[in-house]
C-alpha cells in the first residue's frame, strides 16, 4: 500500500476543519467505478487465494484490465475537474 | 438438514463478478446460477428458485436491482435477499430494508465479508425454514 504523505495528517485536518467536500455526483461516479473495479480485483484474488492455487494467467490479466479500467477512469476524472489548457 | 443443494442465485452487470461468485460458492457445495440483467434475474429466479440471492442495484439495462428485489420477494417470500451494491446512498438502503433485505453490503468487499453474509443466511434458513418449496 502506499506510504503516507508525509503532511498527510495535516490535510485531514484542514479537509475537516475547512469542510471541504467533494460534490456528490462526483462521489457517485468514483464509487461506481472503483468499488466496482476493486470488488471484482477482491473476487479474483480472494477466490485464487482460498483456491490455495497460483493465480493463472487468464485471472491476472483479468485484474490488470479492471486495474487498467480504475486508471483510465482516474485520468478522465482528472482531466474534467483539473480544466488546464495542457489537460485539452 | 436439506437433501439437495443449497441454490444461490447472484445478479451482477459485471460477468467478471458472477463468474467468481459462481466459483466461490460452488466450490462450498452451493448450485449457483447468475444473471447479467434484472429481466433474467426475475426469470431465472422463477425457475431455480433460489434461497439466497446477491442483488447488484445499478445493473445496465432495464429494471434495476431493487425491483428485482421487490418481485422476487413477492413470488418466493423466503428467499433471502443480499443487496451488494457500491451505492451507500440512505434512500437505497431505507428501500432495501422495506422490501425485506437480510444484508446491505456495499462494495469492495473482502471475501470473508461476502462468505460471512451469506453464511449467517443460511444459519436463519435454518432456523427458520425455507417458503422456496
Amino acid at each position: 500500500m502506499a506510504n503516507p504523505l508525509p503532511n498527510e495528517q495535516e490535510i485531514y485536518k484542514k479537509i475537516k476543519e475547512e469542510n471541504l467536500t467533494i460534490h456528490p455526483l462526483i462521489w457517485q461516479l468514483i464509487e461506481h467505478h472503483v468499488n466496482n473495479d476493486i470488488h471484482t480485483i477482491n473476487l479474483i484474488i480472494g477466490a485464487t487465494v482460498l483456491d490455495g492455487k497460483p493465480l493463472s494467467e487468464e485471472n491476472a490479466k483479468k485484474v490488470l484490465n479492471h486495474s487498467k479500467a480504475i486508471k483510465d477512469f482516474l485520468d478522465k476524472l482528472w482531466k474534467l475537474t483539473n480544466p488546464r489548457p495542457e489537460n485539452v | 438438514m436439506f437433501s439437495k443443494k443449497l441454490k444461490l442465485l447472484v445478479v451482477d452487470d459485471e460477468k467478471d463478478i458472477c463468474s467468481f461468485v459462481k466459483l466461490l460458492f460452488r466450490k462450498r457445495g452451493f448450485s449457483v446460477f447468475s444473471a447479467l440483467t434484472g429481466r433474467q434475474a426475475i426469470s431465472t429466479a422463477k425457475k431455480i428458485r433460489p434461497h439466497i440471492a446477491l442483488i447488484d442495484i445499478h445493473l445496465k439495462k432495464g429494471i434495476d436491482g431493487l425491483e428485482v428485489l421487490r418481485q422476487i420477494k413477492e413470488f418466493l417470500l423466503g428467499c433471502r435477499c443480499i443487496i451488494v451494491t457500491w451505492d451507500s446512498a440512505k434512500e437505497k438502503i431505507r428501500k432495501a430494508k422495506s422490501l425485506g433485505v437480510v444484508s446491505y453490503l456495499t462494495k469492495p468487499l473482502t471475501i470473508k465479508q461476502l462468505i460471512d453474509s451469506v453464511n449467517r443466511a443460511i444459519k436463519d434458513i435454518r432456523k427458520r425454514g425455507t417458503a422456496n418449496g
